[in-house]
């Protein structure tokens, strides 16, 4: 199984000061996926069926995206939103 | 400061990135102690200095009257809370009545460690307001501890020199402070009479007095394009700025920040750059419902403002005076007050103010 891969990864300031809000927004992938099959069928009211449709979906593994400080102690981002390709985080610099 | 990103997936694997964020600061900064040296020349001990702050309209109702009864509450006040000492911070603020307008206070300092002065500031207006200036700060001497250092003071303002022992410095620049200190008969009134503008000094001030209680908490730098020699349009100024200011730079330090003097003194009407604004952060002037602040200025504001901006007088912009742009309302300027202000600095011989 691959890895996921961050893509870019970038804050909104090069330079805060304390109490500032510091917004990161991350863009991720995930080359890893599962094919599903969804098969349609139609059945009419004497029981007969048209051939089966199927279409694939590919469904990408689940990944959990964060973000903390290499500080002590850590500042961990709070994650803003999530598309499931770019999350967004917020932290606040400490005082 | 380095935040690392990670991404990890249902397996376990993970992908990292960095980014890095430069702090700047640290904690907010606690205005006490910068280049105060007590009398005897030892930076001021750490300690818990309580601004009290007393309006000049409180202590003199009228020209003709002291009441110093709110200064001496006051003072009791903070000394309750238990702090070493206290300063005292009379301001005339934005009074427009005929006996306070122009006239916006003197400052007198305690040193924390024995209710003793370590330097006294005296700020003039204008000139008809000078020997009120005297007699608050004589009063201040009286209430708080009769003391040679402010009688000092006192006969140098009355026009008296000073000893030599106890060297008057003037906050800000070197160059002419010796100069005018010097100078028999220099003309404090005329002087002070003089709308100048030197925020590098008005940091300097309050760095080394303390005071906190009335300042305006911010200069953000703004520039248009007058339509005339006048400025006669609006001038949107950002209101996070300014809140940044207010909570980060609650007391002393926001000038530092964008505040060039290089261009105030060059301001013309073909140098339209301006700084605004001047905001009160013990009154909550900055409210958190405003988005934006809209400073008017021109025809439709104070004709202080206008006759400020349009007509610059180089000559008279030196750099030995404080200039303080005080906006008392922040949404829709309805009044203004230019305070022009000398600041005299009495460190023991020799030592750094």
């Amino acid at each position: 199984m691959a890895a996921p891969v961050i893509n870019s990864f970038v804050a909104d300031k090069q330079t805060a000061a304390p109490r500032d809000v510091v917004t990161f927004t991350m863009n991720y992938s995930d080359p890893d996926t599962r094919i599903l099959n969804f098969v349609g069928t139609l059945v009419d009211g004497e029981g007969n069926a048209a051939q089966p449709a199927t279409v694939t979906v590919a469904v990408r593994d689940q990944e959990t995206p964060a973000v903390q400080s290499d500080s002590t102690p850590p500042i961990v981002a709070t994650k803003v939103s999530d598309d499931g390709t770019v999350a967004v985080f917020r932290a606040t610099i400490p005082g | 400061m380095q935040f690392v990103g990670t991404v990890t997936d249902a397996a376990g694997n993970t992908a990292t990135a960095t980014v890095t964020v430069v702090v700047t600061g640290g904690a907010v900064p606690k205005p006490r102690t910068l280049g105060m040296r007590s009398r005897n020349g030892k930076p001021s001990p750490p300690g818990a200095p309580v601004a009290v702050h007393v309006a000049i309209s409180a202590i003199a109702p009228t020209h003709n009257t002291l009441n110093m009864t709110p200064l001496r509450n006051a003072i009791a006040a903070a000394k309750a809370t238990g702090a070493a000492g206290c300063n005292l911070s009379l301001d005339g603020g934005v009074g427009e009545s005929d006996d306070a307008k122009g006239f916006f206070g003197s400052v007198s300092l305690i040193d924390p460690q024995g209710l003793r002065p370590d330097h006294v500031t005296v700020l003039f207006s204008t000139p008809a307001y000078q020997q009120r200036a005297e007699e608050i700060t004589a009063a201040v001497a009286a209430v708080v501890e009769p003391d040679p250092f402010v009688r000092e003071m006192m006969m140098w303002h009355n026009g008296a020199e000073f000893s030599p022992e106890w060297p008057i410095r003037e906050a800000g620049s070197p160059s002419n402070r010796a100069t005018w200190l010097t100078t028999p008969g220099y003309d404090v009134d005329q002087d002070a009479a003089n709308i100048v503008a030197m925020p590098e000094m008005y940091s300097r001030y309050f760095h080394q007095t303390r005071v906190s209680t009335w300042m305006p908490m911010g200069f953000q730098r703004i520039t248009g394009t007058p339509s005339s020699s006048k400025v006669t349009q609006d001038y949107t100024v950002n209101r996070a700025f300014l809140d940044n200011m207010v909570r980060w730079q609650p007391s002393l330090f926001a000038w530092a920040l964008g505040v060039d003097n290089a261009d105030l003194n060059s301001y013309g009407p073909n140098r339209p750059t301006i700084y605004a604004l001047a905001l009160e952060y013990a009154d909550r002037l900055l409210r958190t419902d405003q988005t934006v602040t809209t400073v008017k200025m021109g025809a439709d504001g104070p004709a202080a403002v206008a006759q400020f901006f349009s007509t610059p007088n180089l000559a008279k912009m030196v750099a030995d005076k404080v200039y303080c742009i005080e906006f008392p309302a922040a949404s829709g300027m309805t009044a203004a007050q230019f305070q022009a202000a000398h600041d005299y600095i009495v460190t023991n011989a020799g030592s750094q103010a």
